[in-house]
């Protein structure tokens, strides 16, 4: 069960999701992918991709200034 | 100003030419105008204060009007205008400040909210509350803005999330996981349509992957079986490659041949090791090639037999079967056939020989099993009008007329149970044309054919000799009656000519006497009954000389018409008549009436006799009716008589009486034949004189009966283009009284030379007489004679024909007539050939001598 993690710092939506899902291939069943983002509506697309596709969102933790860290378990 | 005079104060209307007269300064008492708030200027053209006072200032009426007076209350004017001017100023920059405030705290507001919109988020929105309008406005325009990119944002993450559960999705189907599918739901109708086509997809790669994987299993479920069935089949394989080397031998192609994979590194290893004879080799290398050039894709090549040398020398008959494998290769198989071509040859050389027997044999050959035919030969199609290939497969009774069906279906079941059964019986087969009828006899028996039972036999088509045997009875039955009727003639001609000469006495001496007897005379009564019993008794042998046929027919040129209407006229008719009063007899004679070639007499006699004969069948009454017409015959009419092809004329006679019934019907004709009742009946000779006429005249006779329903006899006579000869005239007894003219009487009967010496002296003529004609020709060497009286037969020297042939030798002018009693046809027509155109029966009477001799004499 590997972590892996992917900085969205700065990067605009939907460019976290997308990059999310070209990360997913790469994820065995179980791994956790962590991944730091600052853009408005970063969690509300985590949300949406994990719900649709899903995923196990783990964990949403707000580090401020905008930016938060989820967690997304395969 | 100038204080020293004063001036008259102006007026401001006169001074402006101001015709305004509702203007307070225009009623004013005096000409302070600039202090009377509402003048025109005031309202009009001075407007605000401050712009009046500006005004006024520099108007010249108050410059013109100005005093010290009016100076005070010009400046309280002016100073109540300046604290009116200081207060709106004071006022307008308490609401400049106002509005800046208002300005700073709404812009702080849109650009927060510009700043977040800017950092992406548009979730931003800001109440819409300002004292100012503008602020108001533009705080609107930035919700619109946000809300707009708040759509257009949902709708990018909503394709984003999309586009990433698709390329999910595919990535899970390109690693083999084939139940991935699109799932969540979409608002977006592009993305729902493409989850469609995704999911559909996916299913179509996946079933396509099943089937494929399907297949693949199978296939390798089919090369096991393949390659187990290779190696264990009982025949010899091999598979070779598109330029025919070889790739693979099963063992059984080495239990065969001998041979290893390891012989043949080419393909000419092959070729020269199989044919080691190079002209056997080079036919088969010709074969091999033609068949492969012809089989134009087909995936199977001919199959071929030809004989192969195994390895260790010996020679096998090898069947080699080609197959086109879709890849190009060649699968042949090698089946060894050297026992089974060896009896299959003598099989053959049986075959073809029972088949030369079957296809060569007369007699139709056949096989049905259960009522269906399983094989015909040659023979027995043609027996028919049909092809083996139509027969074949239908049943049997399609060929057998169905009157038959029970018959022989009745024969096949009594076989089929073994029972007794005559071995051959005659059937009637039917023609292709469904007209033509095949008698045939049929030979059959059961047998075991297939392993099944089934009727073998043969069928002899007896069509012809049938037919044989019925025109051989039909000939016969002809025979006999020409045996009858020959035996009858040969009768009546041997008695014919010595009893018409005994006749001539009866006939003709009691008219002699009857001449010179006084009207008066008791002795002329018995004499006429005398004269009219002969006349009676030669008519009766003339008409037995009808029917055998051996009667003198001198014939002419003859309108049918004309004999039925002299006919109608005649005694007999007239006696007829008498007879039978209840009768009516009617005639449809057709007009242009084509002649026929005939004796007038003997017509007119079948005429006489046919009536007779209808008027006997309608005891009750009736109508007969004699109807003539011209009939051209195409094709021959079987009916009564068998009727020619040609022009013929016919006459109809047809009665409404009893008919005749069918048995009788074939026997009317025989001589004596008669139903008619004893007393009325004539000598019995009637219709038989009818046939023996109307044949003596080349005709036919047609008869239609039935009982209760009439009868029409129908004759047809051969038409001719001949002109009927223009008819002797009647003439009276002193017209045909001779002048002295010499007559020569031939005649070896004495009686006959005197009764004719008799009775021509007595019509006026120099007579002499001679017994034979030898004595004749002799006479005439030293006499002349105007006339010969020749009779025919003259017993035992020359016949009158002879006579007359050796006299106009001597004399080609000679004239004579012929007088006989019987003659032969074809002599009677020799001596008219030479000239003599008068036939003149015995017995004869003086009017018929007389009109005779005339005729002739005066030609």
């Amino acid at each position: 069960m590997a972590l892996e993690q992917l900085n969205m710092l700065g990067k605009k939506c939907p460019e976290p999701v997308l990059k999310i899902a070209v990360k997913a291939p790469e994820m065995i069943k179980g791994d956790i992918l962590e991944v730091l983002g600052d853009c408005p509506t970063f969690e509300k697309d985590v949300r949406a991709w994990c719900k649709r596709l899903d995923k196990l969102l783990l964990s949403i933790q707000d580090e401020g200034n905008g930016k938060k860290r989820i967690q997304i378990q395969f | 100003m100038n204080s020293n005079a004063p001036k008259k104060p102006i007026r401001c209307w006169e001074f402006f030419k101001c015709l305004h007269s509702e203007c307070p300064a225009y009623h004013a008492a005096d000409c302070k105008c600039w202090l009377h708030p509402g003048s025109c200027c005031h309202n009009s053209h001075q407007k605000k204060d401050a712009n009046k006072l500006e005004m006024c200032l520099a108007c010249p009426v108050l410059q013109e009007n100005m005093n010290t007076g009016d100076m005070g209350s010009t400046l309280d004017l002016v100073r109540h205008q300046f604290h009116t001017y200081q207060k709106e100023i004071d006022e307008r920059d308490n609401a400049t400040e106002r509005f800046r405030q208002a300005l700073e705290t709404g812009l702080s507001d849109v650009i927060a909210a510009l700043t977040k919109l800017a950092t992406g988020d548009p979730s931003v929105r800001l109440t819409e509350t300002s004292d100012l309008e503008t602020v108001r406005q533009i705080k609107r325009l930035v919700n619109e803005a946000a809300e707009n990119l708040s759509d257009i944002v949902d709708l990018s993450h909503e394709f984003a999330i999309g586009l990433a559960e698709h390329f999910d999705v595919l990535h899970r189907v390109s690693t083999g996981d084939l139940s991935a599918r699109i799932q969540g739901s979409s608002p977006v109708e592009l993305l729902e349509s493409l989850k469609k086509v995704t999911n559909t997809t996916i299913e179509s790669v996946a079933r396509e992957i099943m089937e494929h994987r399907q297949t693949t299993i199978n296939l390798k479920e089919s090369e096991t079986r393949f390659r187990t069935f290779i190696e264990n089949a009982p025949i010899g394989i091999s598979i070779r490659r598109p330029d025919m080397t070889f790739e693979y031998l099963n063992p059984t192609f080495t239990n065969i041949l001998g041979y290893t994979i390891e012989d043949f590194p080419s393909k000419e290893d092959w070729f020269e090791k199989a044919y080691p004879d190079e002209t056997y080799r080079a036919m088969v290398k010709n074969i091999w090639e033609s068949d492969f050039q012809k089989h134009n894709g087909n995936e199977r090549i001919k199959k071929r037999s030809f004989t192969v040398r195994c390895k260790d020398g010996k020679d096998k008959i090898i069947s080699f079967q080609t197959v086109l494998l879709p890849d190009g290769r060649y699968l042949l198989t090698y089946s060894d056939i050297t026992e089974k071509a060896l009896s299959e040859a003598t099989i053959k050389q049986s075959e073809e020989k029972y088949r030369t027997l079957v296809d060569n044999i007369k007699d139709g050959v056949f096989i049905q099993v259960d009522g269906i035919v399983e094989f015909v030969n040659d023979a027995l199609a043609r027996m028919i009008g049909c092809t083996t290939e139509e027969m074949i497969g239908r049943p049997i009774t399609d060929f057998i007329v169905p009157e038959d069906h029970d018959r022989v279906m009745d024969h096949y079941k009594r076989r089929m149970r073994n029972e007794e059964v005559e071995s051959e019986y005659t059937i009637r087969l039917r023609h292709k044309d469904n007209k033509t009828i095949v008698t045939v006899v049929i030979k059959a028996g059961i047998f075991s054919f297939h392993d099944r039972l089934a009727a073998i036999g043969t069928i002899n088509d007896i069509t012809e000799r049938m037919r044989a045997e019925e025109e051989k009875k039909k000939l016969e039955k002809k025979l006999q009656r020409s045996q009858h009727l020959e035996a009858i003639g040969t009768l009546a001609g041997g008695v014919a000519h010595d009893l018409n000469n005994i006749l001539s006495g009866i006939v003709s001496y009691p008219e002699l006497l009857l001449v010179d007897l006084p009207y008066s005379s008791p002795l002329r009564k018995p004499i006429q009954i005398i004269q009219r019993s002969g006349e009676k008794a030669a008519a009766i042998v003339q008409d037995l000389l009808t029917l055998a046929r051996r009667g003198v027919a001198v014939k002419r040129a003859v309108n049918l018409n004309q004999v039925i209407t002299d006919f109608l006229k005649s005694h007999e008719f007239d006696h007829l008549k008498q007879r039978h009063s209840n009768i009516t007899v009617d005639t449809d004679l057709a007009a242009d009436l084509p002649n026929i070639h005939a004796s007038p007499i003997h017509i007119s006699k079948t005429v006489m006799n046919l009536l007779f004969n209808a008027a006997e069948a309608m005891p009750n009454g009736g109508e007969i009716i004699i109807k003539t017409d011209r009939r051209y015959v195409d094709q021959p009419i079987r009916g009564y008589d068998e009727v020619q092809v040609g022009n013929y004329t016919t006459l109809e006679i047809s009665d409404n009486g009893v008919g005749i019934c069918a048995t009788d019907l074939d026997k009317i004709f025989e001589p004596f034949y008669t139903k008619k009742k004893m007393g009325r009946s004539g000598t019995g000779l009637g219709m038989a004189v009818v046939w023996g006429a109307v044949k003596d005249h080349q005709g036919h006779i047609d008869v239609k009966s039935g009982k209760d329903s009439g009868t029409t006899f129908t004759l047809f006579f051969p038409v001719t283009k001949e002109k009927p000869h223009p008819e002797i005239p009647q003439l009276s007894p002193k017209e045909y009284q001779g002048n002295g003219e010499k007559i020569l009487v031939v005649d070896d009967m004495a009686a006959q030379r005197e009764i004719a010496k008799a009775i021509l002296t007595k019509l006026g003529y120099a007579v002499a007489t001679v017994a034979s004609g030898e004595e004749a020709i002799e006479y005439l060497k030293t006499h002349d004679a105007d006339l010969l009286l020749l009779d025919m037969i003259m017993k035992p020297g020359i016949d009158g024909l002879e006579t007359f042939r050796r006299v106009r030798e001597n004399n080609p002018h000679q004239k004579a007539i012929v007088a006989s009693g019987f003659s032969l046809s074809d002599r009677v027509e020799e001596i008219r050939k030479l000239g003599v155109a008068i036939y003149l029966k015995k017995p004869y009477s003086i009017e018929n001598l007389g009109m005779a001799l005339r005729s002739e004499l005066e030609r």
